[in-house]
């Protein structure tokens, strides 16, 4: 089986300013893979590239062999770092919306995580606190049956106690044949659901390693590691 | 794909678009109940001439709050849909940036158009009472002459020219928040300076090809010799007309260029 993400001297620059150089790296099915770095290290550019909402200044990348494009966004499911719903929305629009494009999406799961949630589907986003927005948007991208799913600091702006149910949704609502990229600055909150990790830093990538070799190899958590590489 | 963008574009526009347009056509009907049929055009001018006055102000002043409502309703569908925080959701629905632009495109036209008829219908409603017919009849002949046709021909004319142009319209309303929204700091500004500059250009340019076409001298010839105001509105029209299409071409181009290739979300 074909790999799902590959990146081929991958660079985004504005200007004289390189937000991403040179980066080559290749992602493999069925695991969670860990993008991590400080802020400015280009995990967001990143990411944008591979939804296709960024174009690359050269270099290329493919999402199950493909250039981002439509076929790519049929197989990607991405939760942006920011709230990106209509405030005027309803959360059942939202669903709707979800089932009208996505062929992936199962509104069955969806339904039944918002009920454990006890959340209303007739409320409007712009009723809903930060966290329950996070966590609705979290329930539509993990409702798919996507191959790549991609997580723009998913547990930034919630409590700790949310932050496990995220982790857990997360961990329930992917198949083994899927992918999933978390970009996050929590570390320690995550580390125990990783597989893999990358480091960015400066827009390179100093570190591409399985969570395992991290610990085989430096005797150190992900945590640890990180601390040490990026010391300021 | 394209036909439920479209759906979704038109779904969020139409509680607010049918708000201010059954807003206004109620106005037209209580101002044709209340002032335009009460009016006897048989008394002095100076009875008449202050509630024409009052209702014609009145009535600009509701089309341009009317249209300039549409207007900004088509533009902040697109600027929030595809460039604000929306935008993250948009632009990973799978359907192309052309038909992104196609599906903005196609809903924008819809809302202009039916901002027309809107409109259309409002003046309908006020000037179709049967005093006003009455007194229309008397200076039919003038108008016809003036026109080179009767009103209601001509202001067919007119209806449907705009109705068919106004594509020119959204079309350069996407064109300047596309281009503006390359300016990271100040998008907006930058749109609304961009909107003002290429309705600029197009005055600018139909000057030109009116002097250059010989088009005043024409006019002051006919002028001479018996003028119509219908024949020289229909020839500005279709000078118009036609570089609008030329000019809306290009922007369609670029601004689809500028979905493809230089998106940059906040």
């Amino acid at each position: 089986m074909n790999s799902i993400l590959e990146c081929q001297r991958l660079t985004k620059r504005y200007g004289n300013y390189f937000a991403l150089s040179d980066l080559t790296l290749t992602l493999e099915r069925g695991q969670i893979v860990g993008l991590l770095g400080p802020n400015g290290s280009g995990k967001t550019t990143l990411i944008k590239l591979i939804n296709g909402l960024l174009v690359p200044s050269d270099g290329h990348l493919a999402v199950n062999g493909c250039a981002p494009g439509v076929e790519t966004k049929k197989i990607i499911s991405y939760l942006p770092d920011q709230d990106c719903l209509g405030n005027q929305m309803r959360v059942k629009d939202a669903l709707k919306l979800y089932v009208d494009f996505y062929k992936d999406f199962s509104l069955e799961r969806a339904e039944n995580m918002l009920d454990v949630l006890e959340i209303d589907r007739h409320s409007r986003f712009s009723a809903l606190s930060k966290g329950t927005k996070e966590k609705v948007q979290l329930i539509l991208v993990m409702s798919r049956d996507a191959q790549l799913y991609v997580l723009d600091e998913p547990i930034g702006g919630v409590d700790p106690a949310a932050r496990d149910y995220i982790l857990q949704t997360i961990l329930t609502n992917y198949n083994e044949n899927a992918t999933v990229l978390i970009s996050t600055h929590l570390i320690s909150d995550i580390e125990s659901v990783l597989d893999h990790v990358l480091f960015l830093k400066a827009g390179h990538l100093v570190l591409n390693e399985s969570v395992d070799e991290i610990r085989t190899k430096y005797g150190k958590s992900v945590d640890s590691l990180f601390r040490e590489v990026f010391r300021c | 794909m394209l036909r439920k963008l479209v759906k979704y574009d038109l779904k969020y526009s139409f509680k607010l678009f049918l708000m201010v347009h059954g807003i206004y056509l109620l106005i037209c009907i209580l101002l044709r109940l209340l002032v335009m049929n009460q009016l006897d055009f048989s008394k002095p001018e100076e009875v008449l001439v202050p509630p024409i006055t009052l209702i014609l102000i009145l009535e600009i002043f509701l089309l341009s709050a009317v249209s300039l409502t549409t207007s900004l309703l088509i533009a902040l569908r697109f600027y929030r849909n595809l460039f604000s925080r929306e935008g993250y959701l948009t632009w990973t629905l799978p359907a192309s940036s052309s038909e992104h632009l196609l599906a903005k495109f196609c809903s924008g036209y819809l809302i202009a158009a039916a901002d027309i008829a809107f409109i259309a219908a409002g003046i309908l409603i006020l000037a179709t009472g049967s005093n006003v017919a009455e007194a229309y009849r008397q200076i039919a002949p003038d108008i016809n002459d003036a026109l080179g046709t009767s009103l209601s021909v001509y202001a067919t004319r007119l209806f449907l020219f705009s109705l068919l142009f106004t594509f020119t319209t959204v079309i350069q309303i996407y064109f300047c928040i596309a281009l503006g929204q390359l300016f990271q700091g100040h998008r907006v500004l930058f749109a609304i300076a961009f909107y003002f500059l290429t309705g600029l250009i197009v005055q600018v340019l139909t000057t030109v090809l009116a002097l250059a076409s010989g088009f005043f001298s024409d006019q002051a010839a006919c002028l001479a010799s018996g003028f119509s105001m219908g024949a020289a509105m229909d020839s500005i029209y279709l000078m118009t007309g036609a570089l609008s299409i030329v000019l809306a071409a290009a922007e369609y181009i670029a601004a689809h260029y500028i979905m493809k290739r230089k998106i940059n979300l906040i």
